[in-house]
């Protein structure tokens, strides 16, 4: 048997069934976190981005039309959210000051310290200069190459056409690249 | 040396969404371009970054306490049970979907204000009609009322 898709999940949690919606929390809480962690700069703020933005779609489940972009829809939510974080001046500050992005990385496996500290040391300088692009590159980014996200998803979630979408993206990894040759 | 590939549409060659045409011409450029050559290795090293980042980690306990929050309220709200929850309730529920999520709010209003507008339409209609047919009958009755007046004072 093949696992509900997440409008599935949505119209089920609809129907009345909180069971359905716990599996969409399961299936997307990382991605939430993630996204809010690079977004914010901020553990605290991420988490409650993560919570206010389930709790938004509790509440809007009963307006949300089932067309296959859920996840989208939510990273909307949580996008819409941080950006209205990173209004106030206070985290503007915040983010600039704190880019330490590592504090609640796992354990690597199986790999010797030196590599397991070269690879760490890599993905460390990397999450620091995605943190420091442009938001719009930065977002589009996270949710094309850490959330493997869709074109036309990335599309849906920025409110963007798909090739603004791609011009980013591809400007992103350009700006990246630089750092690293 | 004469360069005319961006990093951004290197980026694009990287990731084989160029048209054939440029990807043979980027392709042929990459053998006499040695900064192009370092360019290329720099966007895969970053590429396969990328690939291999791990998302960032939320401490299992905050995630266990945040999804106990977010599933009391999703109980409590489940839609079905809407209907019993109060006006109060209700409407700030909706200006936390509204600060939150533009994207529901606008379609959310948007079908307000579409199914608002039908209803005025239909109001607007009846409420048209009833006058026509009445402002007909008024019209009808006296025309008959002045007929019958007419011929009944019309001397026999
Ligand atoms: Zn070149």
């Amino acid at each position: 048997m093949t696992a509900p898709s997440d409008d599935q999940l949505m119209l089920m949690y609809r129907a009345g069934d909180p069971r359905a919606f716990e599996q969409l929390f399961d299936r997307y809480s990382g991605m939430v976190y993630n996204y809010a962690r690079f977004a914010l700069s901020d553990p605290d703020a991420a988490e409650d981005v993560l919570q206010e933005s389930f709790l938004s779609v509790a509440d809007a489940a009963e307006g949300y039309e089932p067309r296959g972009f859920f996840k989208a829809w939510l990273m909307r939510i949580a996008r819409n959210m941080c950006l209205n974080r990173l209004k106030s001046a206070t985290a503007r500050r915040q983010r600039v000051a704190a880019l330490d992005l590592t504090a609640g990385d796992p354990p690597s496996r199986d790999q010797g310290p030196s590599e397991a500290l070269e690879t760490r040391e890599r993905m460390d300088r990397l999450r620091g200069l995605i943190a420091a692009l442009p938001e719009n590159q930065r977002d589009a980014l996270l949710l094309y190459a850490v959330e493997q996200m869709s074109y036309n998803e990335i599309a849906e979630t920025m409110d963007a056409p798909v090739n603004t979408v791609k011009t980013l993206i591809h400007r992103a990894r350009a700006a990246l690249a630089r750092s690293f040759e | 040396m004469d360069c005319n590939v961006s990093y951004e549409e290197l980026a694009r060659f990287v990731a084989g969404e160029l048209d054939d045409e440029r990807t043979r011409e980027v392709f042929d450029h990459l053998r006499v371009c040695e900064s192009c050559r370092k360019r290329r290795i720099a966007l895969e090293t970053v590429d396969a970054g990328l690939a291999e980042m791990p998302r960032i980690p939320l401490a299992s306990r905050t995630g266990e306490e945040i999804k106990g929050k977010v599933l009391a309220h999703a109980q409590r709200s489940t839609p079905c049970e809407c209907g019993a929850a109060t006006a109060v309730e209700a409407e700030s529920k909706q200006s936390v979907i509204d600060k939150a999520a533009p994207f529901a709010k606008a379609k959310r209003r948007g079908r307000f204000v579409l199914s608002g507008e039908a209803v005025n339409i239909a109001l607007i209609v009846a409420m048209v009609s009833i006058i026509v047919i009445a402002a007909l009958r008024s019209v009808g009755e006296r025309a008959n009322g002045t007929m019958t007046s007419v011929s009944e004072n019309l001397p026999s």
